[in-house]
């Protein structure tokens, strides 16, 4: 405990240096203007500002991505507020409630609203992040080559057990991102594989290039199909409903702590994320709420703001805490920043909390901070960011589209990558109408690498023997849990197929 | 609906198929005490996504028409297709006149003819946008961009001077 304070405070003297505060608020600033844009969320903006920070010393690199991470799930709310359509996908849940207050004319309320909520999430989630890394990281120093391939395994098998829809397409597109991670050089007999005779082929498929096409361009097409141009629910601003909305958020105790406690952990399960953490919030606080209060959620009712953004910037902190402790992320967006963290060295796990303190505990620090300089900047520049939502798409859209291919092809500098770019963008758009998840796709193409040495390195320790995977205390336990989430779905498609039966219905 | 998820099942199919030929190339086996070869994992995890593609492709013929389009509406396709195809178009003028005098023709195309704006915004963010690129990745990141055409670059180094 003391010693964990003790390296937050040498953390607050690396995140309290003036160029990383600098770093912190243009990338919070940055990160709210990219959240509340619709069609450009913090995935895409990192993605896209992920070459920049190759000339930044990495500390300072990362206290930048992650501040436009959170900022990010700051400005979603902003969009899902004045336009009902949400800045990105994990303001969703909060349109419920957001947006019928701002057609009473409770705007600059429920943006009042979702800026405390954000920053009471994320404050909650960092302290729970500060006292839970450093033992996950110290338990995690024993793991080997076997034990890391279990946890890529069981982050996979989050995917299976926690699947939408259909679990069908969940799987397709997670094994689609371990194909396209094999392509390329073959790390340990360095033959090319799956290059289809394209010699552009041989460097791999980078994760950026995937993740400018099927956020970005994508994105765009998704947005543009809605409408070229948005109504907007201009909120009366004053900063005496700032205060007054404060104190009453602050008397949302319990829908405050749920939201922050569940959406955190909730946030580290790869397969969960913000969106869905977000809305079991949103759930649990509604059927927990009296029954008179119950009826209120859904038509512009402020706790109904203040939980889902509680949850989702708790869950963005969350889906931090498995890629630094152990090198797995917990949303894209942190694939995004493992990919980062690659680029310029850095290999996340737990040896990070050992080599790296000014690192890690430099960006834990600025977590903190950058939340306090988040929730000052949404609340008194609100008239500022709802003014950047009228920008018309019709400019901002051609900007958003240079911007990634300039930054696919900039990644490697190959030209190749940009007509890659275009070919993510018709599969993003695809494959977001046809319900084919794209979050495994990009986290399993940025852990196939590291997955697929995982298994070569244990299987060359072993010579060859399979078995090892379940011989070894740790990672027989890690492999059998995610043998029981990937059965988990058919479990419960068999148990709800009998129950349908049972009432004399089928359904499809 | 289901016509675009019959193809679209059926095309990842294909690729399955495809990519396994590629990685039957290689090593596809056991290799004694060593563990997978190079082509392995390529393969049988193709296979598994193939099969994988077959259930949903078996799924999506055997649902009947839900009457749900592909495109929300005939709007919504127009403008799906202009951001694709100016963009894919904008692509294409990267190859031959490279990227800043690319993204400035497109910038243009897109805000004056697709979006209406005035000259003034559009020739203002045209150039300003291209001009913040070059600034941020050319001179503060030093990283070269695609020129174009071999002549292109000529000239374009002729001006700028590396």
């Amino acid at each position: 405990m003391g010693e964990i304070l003790g390296l937050l405070f040498d953390g607050f003297g690396v995140a309290l240096q003036w160029h990383n505060i600098a770093y912190m608020t243009v990338g919070v600033s940055l990160g709210t203007v990219f959240g509340c844009i619709p069609g450009l969320g913090p995935t895409n903006g990192i993605a896209i500002l992920l070459p920049v920070t190759f000339v930044i010393p990495p500390t300072s690199a990362i206290i930048f991505l992650s501040a436009i991470y959170y900022g990010g799930c700051y400005g979603g709310a902003i969009a899902s507020i004045c336009l009902n359509i949400p800045g990105t996908p994990m303001a969703a849940a909060t349109a419920l409630d957001g947006y019928p207050m701002a057609k009473k004319g409770l705007g600059s309320e429920a943006l009042v609203a979702a800026a405390w909520g954000s920053f009471y999430g994320g404050t909650i989630a960092m302290v729970l992040f500060t006292f839970f890394a450093p033992p996950l990281a110290d338990f995690a120093l024993r793991f080997g080559p076997q034990e890391y391939f279990s946890i890529m395994m069981l982050a996979f098998a989050t995917f299976a057990g926690l699947a939408g829809r259909n679990i069908w397409k969940t799987l397709i597109t997670t094994i689609m991102g371990l194909v396209f991670a094999t392509i390329g050089i073959d790390i340990v007999t360095g033959s090319p594989r799956l290059i289809y005779g394209m010699t552009s082929l041989m460097n791999g498929i980078s994760f950026l290039v995937a993740v400018v096409g099927l956020w970005g361009v994508a994105e765009l097409m998704a947005t543009a199909e809605l409408s070229l141009e948005f109504k907007i629910l201009q909120p009366k601003f004053s900063y005496g409903t700032v205060f007054k909305t404060i104190w009453r958020c602050v008397k949302f105790v319990k829908a405050s702590w749920i939201g922050s406690v569940v959406g955190f952990f909730v946030g580290t399960l790869p397969a969960a994320g913000a969106t869905p953490a977000a809305f079991i919030c949103y759930g649990l606080v509604k059927s927990s709420a009296p029954a008179d209060k119950q009826d209120l959620f859904g038509t512009g009712y402020i706790e109904g703001v203040v939980t889902p953004e509680c949850a989702n910037n708790a869950a963005s902190t969350g889906s931090m805490l498995p890629l630094f402790t152990l090198g797995v992320p917990g949303s894209p967006t942190a694939a995004v920043l493992l990919g980062g963290l690659l680029v310029w060295g850095l290999q996340p796990g737990p040896l990070l909390f050992l080599e790296q303190k000014e690192f890690v505990w430099g960006l834990i620090a600025s977590l903190y901070t950058g939340n306090l300089v988040a929730v000052l900047l949404n609340l008194f520049a609100i008239p500022v960011f709802v003014s950047i939502l009228r920008i018309p798409f019709t400019i901002l859209a051609p900007i958003i589209a240079v911007l990634c291919l300039i930054s696919g092809y900039a990644m490697n500098n190959n030209f190749f990558d940009i007509w890659l770019v275009m070919v993510f963008a018709i599969m993003g758009f695809v494959f977001k109408k046809l319900d084919y998840p794209l979050a495994p796709l990009i986290l399993a193409l940025v852990l196939g690498p590291m997955t697929e040495r995982a298994l070569r390195q244990s299987l060359i320790i072993s010579a060859g023997d399979p078995t090892v995977f379940f011989t070894r205390p740790i990672s027989g336990t890690i492999m059998v849990m995610s043998a029981l989430l990937c059965v988990l779905p058919f479990i419960t498609v068999a148990l709800s197929k009998k129950k349908d039966v049972g009432e004399g219905e089928v359904s499809s | 609906m289901r016509k675009a998820d019959i193809i679209c099942a059926a095309m990842i199919l294909l690729y399955c198929v495809y990519s396994m030929i590629d990685a039957a190339k290689l090593t596809v086996g056991w290799v004694k005490n060593v563990g997978p070869g190079g082509g392995f994992l390529p393969f049988w995890l193709c296979f598994i996504m193939g099969a994988l593609a077959l259930v949903v492709l078996v799924q999506a013929i055997r649902t009947k028409e839900s009457g749900e389009t592909f495109f929300v509406s005939k709007e919504g396709r127009k403008s799906v297709g202009k951001v694709f195809f100016s963009t894919l178009g904008c692509v294409v003028t990267y190859v031959f006149i490279g990227c800043y005098f690319g993204s400035i023709l497109y910038l243009g195309y897109y805000m004056r003819f697709i979006g209406k704006r005035s000259w003034l915004q559009t020739v203002l963010i045209g150039v300003l946008v291209p001009f913040g690129i070059w600034l941020m990745f050319e001179w503060f990141l030093k990283i070269t961009l695609p020129k174009g055409l071999p002549i292109m670059e000529d000239w374009w180094y002729l001006i700028m001077p590396a």
